[in-house]
Parts: structure tokens; C-alpha cells; sequence
């Protein structure tokens, strides 16, 4: 596997002596890979998206990004110009008035040239959908357009990883469609590797693979089909199936011929098949 | 009890370069027992009717009264609504501030002027209610709380006050799924002891199992007011809007398509395992040997 992000018994607490909000975490990612994280709130899952990029440090263990190692102070710039994050409120992230500014920002920080920089704005704007808005003020935009602007001041520094920590948490449904179709694109296009930490159980099941967090470890790991097969498991880590599969097992357990199905569109396929 | 907007139309800042009208026109009635899921994209004006609903804002145009008084006439006293009509804003977690969690739900009520045994056992009641320890958890400090229960703690303070209408702004946003559920259950509870609930949501999942009717509202206005079945089935304006639609019914539309003849009108889970289950009567699993059942082979 050509791993990207490699974490080696991973522990973080807060506070010296405090209670680990990760503990012993082992996981890897596979380049170009698209994983939903999820877990109940105060899982650990955004103490284990901050180790990823380097905004925090293991407090034991060891996190590699593409081979460098993020407590290594040499590795701290490109470490984040590597592994952009995106978080949950669209109006913290956003700092410039007007949307070209805000995308230039991380560029300035680099050192960028300037005369590099309107290219690399201008492909990052359209990757995210808001070519047409690159003059506005990001104060009137909706909150789905914002975390667009987010997404593209971080591809503007060219990532290979972008982590999302619920960062369609505060959107509405359009917005959340918006911000996840920009990742999908991204994944398929771009080969960006995506990391999409989410309670949605809707989101993850258009992901590849999910990782369910639970008292800052990994509880399962798998495929939505894998994951979901296991609804007690589910359960027992404040987890709840996405509505379609609930509604498949409900049909399984009164014996109906119908598999487990993620998404309506499965449900109809297989309800189809045993129609005729 | 009635509350009712009369022709209601907020614009913020009048007269300014920033002048934004919010709500429009909008008339509206809230009575006993009503569970209203108030629906809408993002700046429809859910906030701002939400706010119209205990005198918070006044309105630009139009009346607000409540049992057939203007609550925005001189002389009224508004804090009479305040306590009958009860606000819970969006992460309202974040207005917790007392050094425990019975100090904190006790605010609203103390500044009611009860005795101290009424105020105790409004407490006792509203954490009850929203499914806190008293004896275990009343002393701790809020912010020691989960996120679930943070937020359940800030309704317990609005609860305390014993509103007739509870008016709660996206209550479950941020919460992950089993704390969204135990909110849920929670807000139905009130419910169904009698409080009357209007609720701001984007699930459409929850208003279909929950409410009894659905307001939409599309550029400060109310275009669609009713039953959730009867709004729900309009689903292609809902589309339209960016709104979701609940899953049953596009589960219903795809299966209609593929000339299924689910019904209609089914718009959450039970109605759809119904539906389904009679449907496919008679077509039930072929028996498989012992440990090919399950499928759970994973980590």
C-alpha cells in the first residue's frame, strides 16, 4: 500500500496527566484514498484530524505524512502545505473581505511569487465551484459557498490530503451536497486523498472506507457494507444505521428477501429484482 | 392558547444601505398542541420568524399577539410572553455560564421571583424532562457535560420556565446520531405532555416522523403550510428550493418508477417497512444453510 498518512500508537492528552483523548491509535491511509471518519461526539476523532496535519503533537507515538514525521520542526511547513484542513464554521476560517484575497492568503504565507498566484487562484476557485464569486465578500455568501472558499484557499496551496472536520456540520442540505461533491471531485480528479470526519451516516455511506472512532481508538474499520452490516456494534458507539439500511434490516429481520442497502437508490434496485 | 402573526414583515436595518427585508407578510397561528416543523434554504427567514415568536424582534409590519393581545403594544408587558413562549436558539450550549448545571436552569426561573422550594422543583422537573440526573449530575459543572447533554441542559433552563410553546432553532445541529435521536425523543415528550413545539430543522427525516405540520418558507415567505404528507409529496419544489426531501419518499419515487406501487403518501421509516413488508408478502428469503446467514465477518 503507497501509505500517505501512517500513525504508530498514537496518544494525546490535553493536559499532562490528563485523560488520553486518543489512545494507541494505529492506522494508515492509502494515498488517493476517500475515508469518512465517524464517532460520537468526544470520540477523539478531531484530536486524531489535528495530529494529522501537525496542529497537534503526540504526546506518545509517532504520525508520518508521507514519510515526515510531523514532530520534526523542519517538516512543520510542508507538512500543512500537504495536508490542508477544513473545519466545521465556515465564518472562522475566512479572513480576507473580498473571496480572491481570502484564497491568496495561504499563498502569502508560502512566499508564493505573485505572479504565480492569480493561476493557482483562479484553478482553485474553479475546482470549488466559485469562479463566478471570486469578487464578492465572503460575508454574503451562504454558508456552503463559504466552506468552498475554505476549500479552495486550501487547494490553492496545492495539497495532497484534505481533511474536512464536520465541515458540513453547520450547513444546510444544499450546502452540505455542495461541500461533499467539491471533495468527491477532488478525490476522483485530482487524486487528492480525503479524510471527511462526519455524524451524517448519509455522507459516509459515498465513502470507500469508514473508520468508527470510539474512546479515541478505532472501533471498526471497513467498508459502509462491512461497517453498517454490524447495527448492535453500531449502537454500542452512539451510532446509529443510515435510514435505508435500518429500514433493509427491518425488512431481513421480518424475513423479507432484501440485503443489507445503503442508499435508497440500492433499496429500489433490489425491491426491483424481486418484483417481477 | 393562541399565538398568532398577523401580516408579519421584519426588514432589519430600514432606511440603511444594508436594509434586508427577512419575513415578509407572514401570517401564522401556533396553538395548544401543535408540533410545527418550520422548514426553509438557508435565509428563508426561519431565525427571524423564530424570533418573532417570543417578542425577541419586533416587527417592521404586522401584529404579534398572543391569546389576542398585541404583545408589542404599550403597556404590555413582554415578559409575560417570554414565559409562555420559550426560545431555544442554535447551539444554545454556548449560552451555558452558572458554575453548576441546577444553577444554571435555575436563572430564568429565580428571575421570576419563585420561592427557592419552587425554583428547586422546577429544576427537579425540567432536568427530569430532559433526561439529567438531578442528584447526579445537578451539581456538576455544565461544561464537564457531553455534547448532548450541554445541550439539553441549556433547554432544561427554557423549559423551566414552563412555556405553553417551545420554539427551538435547529435543536439537534452538531449532534451525532444518538444524541440527535435522544433529543428527538425528547422534544416529542413535551409534546406529548402538552407543550406546543415549533421547530426550525433541515431533517427532513425528523419533521416527517415528528410534526403534525410543515411551514416552508422560500425568500421570507410562507409557501407551503400543512400536513407533512401534503407537503412532503410536493417534492419536486422542495427540490427546487435546495430543500431535502425525507428518504421514504424518494425511496417511493425511485420504486414507483420501477412500477412498484408503494404509496404515495409514506413519508417516514415505519410507514415505509409497512408498505414494503406488504408489498413483498410471500416473498420471503430462501431458507440458507447455517453460516451463510449474518454476514458480520469484519473487525
Amino acid at each position: 500500500m503507497d501509505e500517505i498518512i501512517r500513525l504508530e500508537n498514537v496518544s494525546y492528552a490535553y493536559e499532562e496527566d490528563g485523560p488520553r483523548a486518543v489512545e494507541g491509535l494505529n492506522l494508515s491511509f492509502e494515498r488517493g484514498s476517500f475515508t469518512a471518519v465517524l464517532g460520537h461526539n468526544g470520540s477523539g476523532k478531531s484530536t486524531m484530524a489535528k495530529l494529522m496535519n501537525g496542529l497537534f503533537l503526540p504526546t506518545e507515538g509517532r504520525v508520518t505524512v508521507d514519510g515526515m514525521d510531523t514532530a520534526d520542526e523542519k517538516y512543520t511547513w510542508e507538512i500543512r502545505k500537504k495536508a490542508g484542513m477544513i473545519f466545521q464554521n465556515p465564518d472562522n476560517q475566512l479572513v480576507a473581505t473580498v473571496v480572491t484575497d481570502d484564497v491568496a492568503f495561504g499563498l502569502e504565507n508560502l512566499g508564493v511569487p505573485p505572479a504565480e498566484m492569480p493561476e493557482r487562484i483562479n484553478w482553485a476557485l474553479k475546482q470549488a465551484g466559485m469562479a463566478e464569486h471570486a469578487f464578492k465578500a465572503p460575508h454574503l455568501l451562504s454558508g456552503g459557498q463559504k466552506q468552498r472558499v475554505a476549500i479552495a484557499g486550501v487547494l490553492a496551496m496545492r495539497p495532497e490530503i484534505i481533511i474536512c472536520d464536520e465541515a458540513t456540520a453547520m450547513l444546510d442540505p444544499q450546502g452540505r451536497r455542495e461541500v461533499l461533491s467539491v471533495m468527491e471531485k477532488l478525490n476522483r480528479e485530482q487524486g487528492i486523498t480525503v479524510i471527511w470526519i462526519t455524524h451524517f451516516m448519509e455522507e459516509a455511506v459515498r465513502f470507500s472506507r469508514l473508520i468508527v472512532m470510539d474512546r479515541g481508538s478505532v472501533a471498526m474499520d471497513g467498508t459502509p457494507a462491512e461497517v453498517f452490516s454490524d447495527e448492535e456494534k453500531l449502537e454500542r458507539m452512539h451510532l446509529r444505521l443510515p435510514v435505508m439500511a435500518r429500514l433493509s434490516m427491518k425488512l431481513r429481520k421480518e424475513n423479507a428477501d432484501i440485503p443489507l442497502c445503503l442508499t435508497a437508490e440500492d433499496l429500489a434496485r433490489e425491491a426491483e429484482k424481486r418484483w417481477n | 392558547m393562541e399565538l398568532k402573526l398577523d401580516h408579519v414583515t421584519h426588514t432589519y436595518q430600514p432606511g440603511s444601505p444594508f436594509q434586508a427585508t427577512a419575513i415578509r407578510d407572514i401570517s401564522l397561528t401556533v396553538g395548544d398542541g401543535d408540533f410545527t416543523a418550520l422548514i426553509g434554504p438557508t435565509g428563508s427567514g426561519k431565525s427571524t420568524l423564530a424570533q418573532h415568536l417570543n417578542g425577541l424582534l419586533k416587527p417592521t409590519g404586522g401584529t404579534v399577539t398572543l391569546d389576542g393581545e398585541d404583545i408589542h403594544q404599550k403597556g404590555y408587558d413582554r415578559r409575560r410572553v417570554r414565559q409562555r413562549v420559550g426560545l431555544v436558539f442554535q447551539y444554545p450550549e454556548t449560552q451555558l455560564f452558572e458554575e453548576t448545571v441546577k444553577k444554571d436552569i435555575s436563572f430564568g426561573p429565580r428571575n421570576l421571583g419563585l420561592s427557592e422550594e419552587e425554583i428547586a422543583e422546577r429544576v427537579r422537573t425540567a432536568m427530569e424532562q430532559v433526561g439529567l440526573d438531578y442528584e447526579s449530575e445537578g451539581e456538576k459543572s455544565p461544561f464537564e457535560l457531553s455534547g448532548g447533554k450541554m445541550r439539553r441542559c441549556a433547554i432544561a433552563g427554557v423549559i423551566a420556565m414552563r412555556p405553553t410553546i417551545l420554539a427551538l432553532d435547529e435543536p439537534t445541529a452538531g449532534l451525532d446520531p444518538e444524541a440527535r435521536e435522544e433529543l428527538m425523543e425528547m422534544v416529542a415528550d413535551l409534546h406529548r405532555k402538552g407543550t406546543a413545539i415549533v421547530m426550525v430543522t433541515h431533517n427532513m427525516d425528523d419533521a416527517a416522523k415528528y410534526c403534525s405540520r410543515t411551514v416552508v418558507l422560500e425568500k421570507g415567505r410562507v409557501v407551503m403550510d400543512g400536513a407533512p404528507k401534503e407537503v412532503f409529496t410536493r417534492a419536486e419544489e422542495l427540490t427546487q428550493m435546495g430543500l431535502d426531501v425525507p428518504q421514504v419518499l424518494r425511496l417511493g419515487m425511485l420504486l414507483r418508477e420501477k412500477g412498484i406501487p408503494f404509496p404515495e403518501d409514506a413519508i417516514c421509516e415505519e410507514e415505509a417497512e409497512k408498505a414494503l413488508l406488504e408489498l413483498f408478502k410471500g416473498k420471503s428469503r430462501p431458507a440458507r444453510l447455517p453460516g451463510q446467514e449474518g454476514g458480520r465477518g469484519h473487525a
